[in-house]
């Protein structure tokens, strides 16, 4: 049997992977978590001398602590397998890959299990996210010398 | 489930109906009355805008602008020439303007409430140095 008539058979046997119904469930997993977001958002404007401008940051850094708490008691994980990418994608995800990430290498230690490992996962967010950062700056800046958007 | 159905249908239309407010609010002081209609005057030929709400006193102005939902790719842009005109509007005074909700939403208090001017003047100056805040 050769290489081509292998993976033939590979994909004829192995089941297809629903992307329409993952996509689904990924957008409104995602869209839940921005929703609550949303709410936090508002609840530092309406109570807390935020602006919209400034209510940014404290907004991602509740939604950080509750992923960590979600981590630290197991939730996390269930919808992450139900979510995929929904779960993965927002700041919450990352939160999820950093603490995850020191939970598991407490036992090693601090300085060489949890500072060196803590960013096992992360690293890869880090980085894809600043190329992604990228790319969108790129978009805006198109947009903005269309004139469509301005900074 | 049918009337679950049903419910839903009377809170959208409910949430809907709440939506419609006038156009424009303010602390609603006699005078004061010839600036508001300025003020108002200037606002309302612009499609862009969706409410104001604005407290004025002898020395200093507050007006919040809510921007339409799609025209906040801009709002910015209109921002800046809102801020231009306004303050055209009222030479004489110490003018804030905003389309930011935190200031809409602070201004919305401060109309309704009964304030003497010099708290209202101490009060918009707060919101001014908020406005200002970057981080």
């Amino acid at each position: 049997m050769d290489p081509k008539q292998y993976d033939n058979l590979q994909q004829s046997i192995s089941p297809k992977p629903s992307i329409l119904k993952n996509c689904l469930k990924a957008f409104l997993v995602g869209g839940i978590f921005c929703t609550v977001g949303q709410l936090i958002t508002y609840i530092y404007i309406s109570y807390f001398n935020f602006t919209e401008k400034t209510a940014g940051n404290p907004t991602v850094a509740t939604m950080i602590f509750i992923a960590m708490l979600l981590t630290g008691f197991g939730l996390y994980k269930k919808i992450g397998q139900f979510a995929g990418a929904g779960s993965a994608v927002p700041v919450t995800g990352f939160g999820n890959a950093v603490i995850s990430a020191a939970i598991e290498h407490k036992t090693e230690g601090f300085v060489l299990g949890v500072g060196g490992n803590i960013f096992k996962l992360a690293g890869s967010v880090i980085v894809f996210g600043v190329v992604s950062a990228f790319v969108v700056a790129l978009v805006k800046l198109i947009l903005v010398t269309m004139g469509v958007a301005n900074w | 489930m049918k009337k679950w159905f049903g419910l839903l249908v009377i809170l959208i239309l409910v949430g809907c109906n709440n939506g419609k407010n006038d156009f424009m609010a303010t602390n609603n002081k006699e005078e004061y009355q010839q600036q508001q209609q300025k003020i108002e005057q200037i606002l309302k030929e612009d499609k862009h805008v969706k409410r104001v709400t604005a407290v004025f006193t002898k020395d200093s102005a507050i007006v919040g602008i809510e921007v339409k939902p799609f025209s906040k790719w801009n709002k910015q842009k209109y921002e800046k020439k809102w801020k231009k005109e306004v303050e055209k509007a009222l030479p004489d005074r110490n003018v804030v303007v905003s389309t930011d909700l935190k200031l809409i939403m602070e201004t919305d208090k401060l109309a309704k409430k009964q304030l003497s001017e010099k708290k209202l003047d101490k009060k918009i100056k707060d919101l001014k140095k908020l406005e200002k805040e970057e981080t």
